[in-house]
């Protein structure tokens, strides 16, 4: 704990994510306006009024940025939530059981890994009728395989360590040693790659509303928001600037704090 | 009263061409506190480990004369420093084997026994120190009244001064309780005061077996002759 | 010959491994540093050659070596000092070693950089049973016993005038530890050089050394020569320590 909280950059990235987190969840609130309530002359620059200027059909880009946050975060929680669940037990079970489970378990893995992951998304989003929830359920279901590998090389160690034999030594069975012994303590890659996993889940989530196969206008999301930039680029350079920044910012600070926390949960030497 | 509580016969265990442990036969007595002595490679780890169950033998049995199945044997690890799972509290450590076998007992007694204050049962093992962390192993072992317990090398990871401690803790514990130990050592002065019997081992066989006394002042075989004369000589004062 | 004089080293910003240590080791002496774990010994062996590296740092004081300050020298003169005027052997030989390079080569590469006998004469120097065919193994085919030999031979290529040993035998079986004392004991005979044993086995330095100091915490608790410490013990400590010692319980 105290090694993170002397990484200036990941306390840094830490506020910003509580900062964008406090927004999106109050954005009924703080917003101005009504995201999808065209209030004003289209294409204006921002102003007072309206400090991130208005979009093509005249709606206030701030409080469309502010609704948006909350989708691109909560996505972005809810994917990288299904992710880590199904990795994590698929790691613990290949890890502690290994022999046939583990092969079996792996070569599935090998098998997801082996398609090219945004044509999957991109393919499935196809064929179902695009909406905020299957952009969660399919970026979940198609992220967990680093999760899984991860999770089960710190079981294959973890597996050898005293304290599980003694637990066995006890007479724990095999449900008690998986979840009260190695679990809790192979739980700090998952947290990193949790991190990580919700940074990449909000780029997916953008890049796919940004391709009209995410979140569905007139819902706001960063990715979508750049969809009707695209034609206003010169016009109306704020209509693109906002969002992408907004993205750049949630996703480069989530990587701050996930790099922060992978240091600080690294082992150091121990000096007897 | 004084019969055999553990009886091993022609036990062996192969790893591969190694013979870890090769054709050996002996008892362990009720009450009575066996040591196993030898240096690395003797057997005396692996032998251990075939008391506990924790692996198979290759050939061989060993029967036990009490209720069978694990909840009477129970084990004292040599490293303080791993054998303690670190997310877990003091509290949870000392009271797994009773909550894996269900039983109800009260922790502050068990943490009692082994001369550690109620209040640690609310710590990590990262807040206590080696001595600490094997009285804690020591109580974890004692907390379902085994009928029988291996401790592996308990004090060998442990400093000088708290090794005598921790050794004197055993001894008492030993009386109290009439344990019925297989205390495993590659140290033959530090189980002097604690066993009744000893057993050599060497290369997977055992090579001396008799009451602790004979094996100290009249060793018969070459090798426990060996290993009373390398440990370093100090004047009594 | 070797003078600490006020040694301080620190851990990061708040562990005190070594606080104002004293130690003088004169030519063709014998000195044990005893001290529990955490008692700061290893850390004072480790700065005599300047080894001590991030997050550990020496705050303060001086280590004469010949009356030069070892603190202060320049790479070049150090690189010659380690190996050269003095050696380190440590506690596990196995680490120690370089798995996919033979004995023989390794050894060598002491005597590249300070000159003196071939790998062969060393290790018939360290009594290792067998020198050429040795020399061509490779570590992992070699006992403990061994393998500390070949440390041994490896310190020695340099013809050291100070041998430091950081718990050269604990890692080793009991029936091994004697052989190896007794060998570091003729070698000092042999050669005249000084030793630094660093232990946490007091037992050890009686019989092995001249003179003693006791190490806790940090701090230099007490020394003398070994009888005196052993029949005199003057500090409370001390003779926790020595009573410590398991005794034979009959006759």
């Amino acid at each position: 704990m105290n090694r993170f909280k002397q990484n200036k950059l990941a306390i840094f990235g830490l506020t910003v994510l509580g900062f964008f987190v406090i927004l999106a969840v109050l954005a009924p609130v703080l917003a101005p306006y009504d995201p999808s309530e065209i209030v004003e002359s289209d294409t204006l620059p921002p102003s007072l009024r309206h400090p991130f200027g208005t979009d093509d059909l005249g709606r206030d880009v701030f409080s469309r940025a502010l609704y948006g946050a909350r989708i691109s975060l909560t996505v972005g929680l809810v994917a990288v939530s299904i992710s880590i669940m199904i990795g994590t037990i698929l790691g613990l079970l290949s890890g502690y059981y290994s022999g046939l489970i583990d092969s079996t378990i792996m070569r599935f893995v090998d098998i997801m890994l082996a398609f090219p992951s945004i044509f999957l998304i991109l393919t499935i989003q196809v064929m179902l009728t695009p909406s905020i929830y299957n952009v969660m359920i399919v970026i979940g279901l198609t992220s967990w395989m680093g999760v899984a590998r991860l999770v089960r090389g710190e079981v294959l160690t973890i597996k050898e360590r005293q304290y599980v034999e003694a637990a066995r030594a006890i007479g724990a069975s095999n449900a008690r040693i998986i979840f009260r012994h190695i679990l809790p303590n192979s739980i700090a890659p998952i947290i990193v790659a949790g991190t990580l996993g919700m940074a990449g889940a909000i780029l997916t989530e953008s890049a796919l509303s940004f391709l009209g196969l995410g979140v569905q206008p007139p819902t706001p999301s960063w990715g979508n928001m750049l969809m009707d930039a695209q034609a206003y680029l010169v016009d109306a350079p704020w209509m693109a600037v906002i969002p992408g920044i907004l993205i750049l910012l949630a996703v480069l600070n989530l990587y701050f704090v996930g790099e922060g926390l992978r240091e600080a949960f690294s082992p150091r030497e121990e000096i007897k | 009263m004084t019969e055999a509580m553990v009886r091993v016969d022609s036990l062996s265990r192969h790893f591969g061409l190694t013979r870890a442990v090769d054709d050996v036969s002996f008892e362990i007595r009720t009450g009575e506190t066996l040591a196993l002595v030898g240096e690395s490679g003797s057997g005396k780890t692996t032998l251990g480990r075939l008391l506990l169950r924790l692996i198979e033998p290759t050939s061989g049995s060993i029967t036990y004369n009490m209720a069978c199945g694990r909840r009477e044997t129970q084990i004292i690890f040599q490293d303080p420093y791993t054998s303690l799972d670190p997310k877990m509290k003091i509290g949870d450590i000392v009271s797994e084997p009773l909550v894996v076998h269900g039983i109800k007992r009260d922790v502050s007694g068990l943490l009692e026994l082994v001369e550690l204050p109620a209040g640690f049962a609310d710590r990590y093992p990262h807040e206590l120190s080696g001595g600490e962390r094997q009285r804690v192993g020591i109580a974890r072992a004692l907390a379902t009244d085994p009928a029988f317990i291996v401790a592996d090398e308990p004090v060998s990871s442990l400093d000088v001064t708290v090794q005598a401690r921790i050794l004197k803790l055993m001894l008492g514990l030993k009386t109290k309780f009439n344990l019925t130990m297989l205390f495993i050592s590659h140290d033959l002065m530090v189980v002097q005061n604690l066993a009744d019997r000893v057993l050599v081992m060497k290369s997977g066989k055992i090579v001396e077996e008799g009451p602790g006394r004979d094996i100290f002042t009249r060793p018969s075989n070459s090798y426990t002759r060996l290993l009373l004369e390398s440990t370093p000589r100090v004047p009594v004062i | 010959m070797l003078k600490i004089k006020k040694l301080t080293v620190k851990y990061g910003t708040d562990v005190q491994a070594a606080k104002d240590v004293d130690l003088e080791i004169r030519k063709g002496e014998i000195v044990g540093l005893v001290g529990e774990s955490g008692s700061g010994k290893s850390t004072v062996a480790l700065s005599i050659l300047k080894l001590i590296g991030y997050p550990g740092q020496v705050k303060s004081g001086e280590i004469l070596w010949n009356e030069r300050d070892i603190l202060k020298m320049g790479n070049e003169e150090l690189r010659k000092l380690r190996g050269g005027g003095i050696a380190m052997i440590f506690q596990d030989p196995f680490s120690s070693l370089n798995p996919v390079f033979t004995i023989g080569d390794q050894i060598e590469e002491a005597v590249k950089l300070h000159g003196g006998d071939d790998a062969v004469t060393l290790l018939d120097a360290v009594q290792m049973p067998d020198p050429e065919s040795t020399a061509k193994k490779f570590p992992h085919e070699l006992s403990g016993g061994m393998r500390q030999r070949a440390m041994i031979a490896m310190a020695l290529a340099g013809r050291p005038k100070l041998l430091i040993a950081d718990e050269p035998t604990t890692a080793l079986d009991v029936t091994i530890q004697a052989g190896i004392l007794k060998l570091l004991k003729e070698l000092q005979a042999k050669l005249g050089m000084s030793v630094l044993i660093i232990t946490h086995n007091l037992a050890l330095v009686y019989g092995f050394c001249d003179r003693v100091c006791i190490m806790k915490e940090g701090r230099i608790v007490e020394r003398g020569s070994v009888e005196d410490i052993f029949r005199n013990p003057k500090e409370p400590y001390t003779r926790e320590l020595i009573d410590a010692i398991p005794r034979p319980r009959w006759k």
